[in-house]
């Protein structure tokens, strides 16, 4: 049973994180007339990735989306390997790993107040999950690297695969409030678009049921930060005062076990776990133990992949 | 053995790599590419590419 006081300060935690995460889909999507006038934002701006998976043609978006731009530089003729693009996703990473994902990302919001839609929840079974899990990284692999390589044409450029068949954050935040707003474009709609709606409706519908479904099983961005939350500046410690009673697994939506490995490649850092835990065994940190050892779980025998 | 290692090293080196990697990229032009693709609406993005 979990105490007033933590649930208190469960509740405390989940409201900031929702206020955060509110003012982060809207800074990110700030110039809020394109959303009348069917057109985007064009500024300087967009030199710059923002952190998060934000599609850089939502009518308000000020940043470009880092997945759309590394497919954007690796498929363009002048150029492979984007490292800029790389850089700014590995600064991000090695900087932050998943907090982002928890705190700023909006889609990841948009899965969560999904989620607050009253209908039964799916826990996926621990064994499937684990499996699960890597499919974000095959996407990763065969969307962004693979497929472009396959269908350049003959200037060495190719389609951002990514974008084209899969992603439902460009539907929901670039194709449709651009549909709505933008005649011209809704005369071209066509058969990749039906598809698209279809992910997008598969995506919304598991979204109400497992928590952050597409952050958990198909997100690239998210694949690529998880990489990074093992040696990101910011982590998370679990200490010797842990007495094992499992709460924290129990209060992960993620399906992590922070006991076991508190940073996990699932841990998207919301802190939960952190306000549950009887005897304030976890915590955050920037630069704290200097061993990879210590910032892992203090019983070593337990130290399975959450 | 990694664990004997000393993670906050490696995260300066990391770091340093990425700052260069950021750096390498700017400088050759890809941030040009970034911005073209980012302020004209992208087909592929709302799925009539
Ligand atoms: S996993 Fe992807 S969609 Fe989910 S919060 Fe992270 S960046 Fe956003
Ligand atoms: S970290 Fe805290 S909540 Fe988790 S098992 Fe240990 S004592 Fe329990
Ligand atoms: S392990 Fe803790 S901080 Fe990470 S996602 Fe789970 S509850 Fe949130």
């Amino acid at each position: 049973m979990k105490t007033n006081k933590q649930n208190t300060n469960l509740s405390k935690q989940r409201k900031k994180r929702m206020l955060i995460q509110a003012m982060g889909a809207l800074i990110f999507n700030g110039d809020w007339k394109n959303f009348i006038n069917g057109n985007i934002y064009k500024g300087n701006l967009k030199n710059i990735c923002v952190p998060v998976l934000n599609c850089y043609s939502c009518p308000g978006a000020l940043g470009a989306c880092p997945i759309g731009s590394l497919q954007a530089v690796n498929n363009s003729y002048q150029f492979n390997l984007a490292f800029y693009v790389v850089g700014l996703i590995a600064l991000f990473g090695i900087t932050m790993g998943r907090w982002f994902c928890g705190w700023l990302c909006p889609f990841g919001w948009i899965q969560e107040l999904l989620y607050k839609i009253p209908l039964k929840k799916f826990r996926t079974k621990q064994t499937i999950h684990k499996k699960a899990i890597w499919l974000k990284y095959i996407l990763l692999i065969v969307f962004i690297f693979v497929i472009p390589i396959f269908t350049q044409d003959s200037y060495g450029m190719s389609s951002p695969a990514f974008c084209k068949w899969i992603c439902p954050a460009g539907t929901l935040e670039a194709g449709y409030p651009l549909m709505l707003t933008n005649p011209a474009l809704r005369q071209a709609v066509g058969y990749i678009f039906g598809w698209k709606t279809i992910l997008l409706v598969i995506t919304i519908f598991f979204s109400i049921k497992i928590f952050r479904f597409f952050c958990k099983y198909a997100c690239p961005l998210g694949a690529i930060y998880g990489l990074f939350n093992k040696i990101s500046f910011y982590h998370m410690e679990c200490s010797s005062d842990c007495i094992k009673c499992g709460r924290c697994s129990e209060v992960c939506k993620m399906q992590v076990e922070p006991y076991k490995t508190p940073n996990s490649a699932e841990c998207i850092r919301c802190g939960e776990c952190i306000e549950v835990c009887p005897v304030k065994a976890l915590q955050f940190s920037f630069i704290h133990e200097n061993t990879l050892s210590k910032t892992e779980t203090p019983n070593r025998s337990n130290n399975k992949q959450g | 053995m990694i664990d004997k290692l000393n993670i906050n090293l490696i995260r300066f080196i990391l770091l340093a790599l990425i700052v260069f990697s950021i750096i390498y990229g700017i400088l050759r032009g890809e941030v040009q590419i970034v911005l073209r693709n980012a302020t004209n609406i992208c087909l592929d993005c709302i799925g009539i590419g």
